[in-house]
């Protein structure tokens, strides 16, 4: 187990999401970043849907109750046990009765903790993702004991992972355009300029615009992670992880799935900027 | 009928309808969603509907829109047995709040008594378009027009849980407490997800729900 030291101001446990149960309205969620939650678990052997520590723009600090090998990725910072330099996105032993510290990122928002064997918590609905409208607790609490998985046979680890972190510093957010983008009266080149960031959320991140629009009969539409609506005051609502099943705003842009874990890497008052992919672009990247 | 087809993410493809809220879209929808259910050719992660729209979600890459288009050409000339498509009603009962602010703001606006209210919000079978905005909340169609009001301008911080509300053109019921923008007119202690249960809801979309009044039963 880990006994929670420092939680940080919002950390929550994340997998892969509530899969199949978009049509009782029940958010997906997930990691944010869901490349680096993934990362981490391949690095240790997981699964791929493991479940892992997501902990937002803060610091973390656990004791181990016995020996556990942990993979920190996402966000970059600042990873030691017992006060001692480890790096990020390489498995690490931490022995029994030491301390891992993981700093506040200083580049980057979403820091992600795995553990071999992934931390042992209760499913709802398939996922052990906290969402305050599923499960009744929100988030991790100080002096909180983390329960892990015992991984029965010897887990090959990889080390030889290499990883990319230019995901972090872009500005360019890959997006297609949207089911309504063509009713709206904008060009491509409305989107490809800069943006500032507002609030967000793991729900949706607000940017405001000058895209103001009087386009009307929009019914209640599908929406997904990524889906970008735009209200008629100019206000664009990019849903993430967190995202509500349908809406009733036009749905101007929609981000690729890369698109979606660069953007949750990003603060308020961070700058980005569209820039137009064809929709089976990331596909193509993949292969 | 002409449906559109549009590929929203690299595993997702819409299948659009006209833009008409009614029963016979609602059915339509319901019938091509089970023929995709069913199929075995593609693995669908997920499949979700709003009032005129289908969501296939694929696991992996989503096949070509012309694929998912001949196939959906297909599913709606088939026949699908009647027994495959029976809907339920469910009666919510409901403790209309006679003397609330909100219930005052909706008969001033639409110049109404709040039994009149009340009437006319118990007077007609709903129809159940989907669930969305929060699990377990109800997409319902046919609240009659004399009870159509605009939301309000700032919305409310916090409706609690079972508040059965009017906003726009829609009635709902808040399975949960949340921000809102709809006007109160009662509550209910109906509850209508739960995810500790398997299924954690009951009530699917094509089913009807029925309002009663229960305002002068004893508390329960």
């Amino acid at each position: 187990m880990m006994e929670v030291l420092k939680p940080g101001f919002f950390t929550t446990f994340q997998d892969q999401g509530r899969i199949g149960w978009l049509s009782y309205g029940v958010p997906l969620g997930g990691a944010m970043d869901f490349r680096s939650a993934r990362l981490a678990n391949a690095i240790l052997g997981n699964k791929v849907d493991a479940t892992c520590v997501e902990i937002t723009d803060s610091e973390f600090w656990c004791r181990m109750t016995k020996d556990h090998s942990v993979a920190v990725t996402g966000a970059l910072c600042k990873v030691a046990i017992d006060g001692e330099n480890v790096p990020m996105n390489r498995p690490v032993l931490c022995g029994e009765d030491s301390v891992l510290s993981i700093s506040k990122p200083h580049q980057g928002v979403r820091v992600y903790l795995g553990v071999q064997g992934g931390f042992d918590v209760e499913k709802l609905l398939g996922s052990s993702s906290y969402h305050d409208f599923v499960l009744p607790q929100s988030r991790i609490k100080k002096s909180e004991m983390l329960a892990i998985h015992t991984t029965s046979q010897h887990v090959e680890v990889r080390t030889g992972v290499k990883v990319d972190t230019s995901f972090l510093s872009t500005m360019e957010i890959e997006v297609v355009v949207g089911p309504e983008f063509a009713k709206l009266g904008f060009a491509l080149a409305d989107f490809q300029k800069e943006f500032l960031l507002g609030d967000n959320n793991r729900m949706g991140y607000f940017v405001k615009t000058n895209l103001k629009h009087n386009y009307k009969g929009m019914l209640s539409s599908i929406t997904t992670p990524g889906t970008v609506q735009l209200t008629s005051s100019g206000k664009l609502i990019v849903l993430m992880r967190d995202a509500q099943a349908t809406g009733g705003y036009p749905r101007v842009l929609q981000l690729t799935e890369n698109a979606i874990n660069v953007l949750s890497q990003k603060r308020k008052g961070d700058i980005v900027r569209f820039k137009f992919v064809d929709v089976t672009y990331s596909l193509k990247k993949a292969k | 009928m002409d449906l559109t087809y549009w590929q929203l993410t690299e595993n997702t493809i819409l299948i659009q309808w006209p833009l008409v809220v009614d029963r016979k879209t609602l059915e339509e929808i319901i019938k091509v969603k089970r023929l995709w259910s069913d199929q075995k050719l593609y693995r669908l992660r997920d499949i979700y509907k709003a009032y005129t729209e289908l969501s296939l979600v694929f696991e992996g890459a989503a096949p070509s829109v012309d694929t998912v288009r001949e196939m959906t050409v297909d599913y709606m000339t088939e026949e699908v047995r009647i027994e495959d498509l029976e809907f339920s009603n469910h009666e919510i009962p409901v403790r209309y709040n006679l003397v609330g602010e909100d219930m005052m703001h909706i008969c001033k606006s639409k110049n109404l008594l709040p039994e009149q209210v009340v009437a006319l919000h118990t007077s007609v079978l709903y129809d159940v378009h989907f669930v969305g905005f929060l699990p377990g909340f109800l997409y319902l169609g046919n609240l009659p027009e004399s009870l159509h009001v605009d939301r309000k301008s700032t919305p409310s911080r916090r409706i609690k849980k079972g508040s059965v509300a009017i906003g726009g053109s829609q009635t709902g019921i808040y399975p949960m407490d949340s921000p809102g923008g709809w006007w109160i007119i009662g509550r209910t202690n109906k509850v209508l997800f739960d995810p500790e249960e398997e299924p954690p809801m009951l009530i699917r979309e094509g089913d009807y729900v029925t309002f009663v009044d229960v305002s002068q039963e004893e508390r329960l």
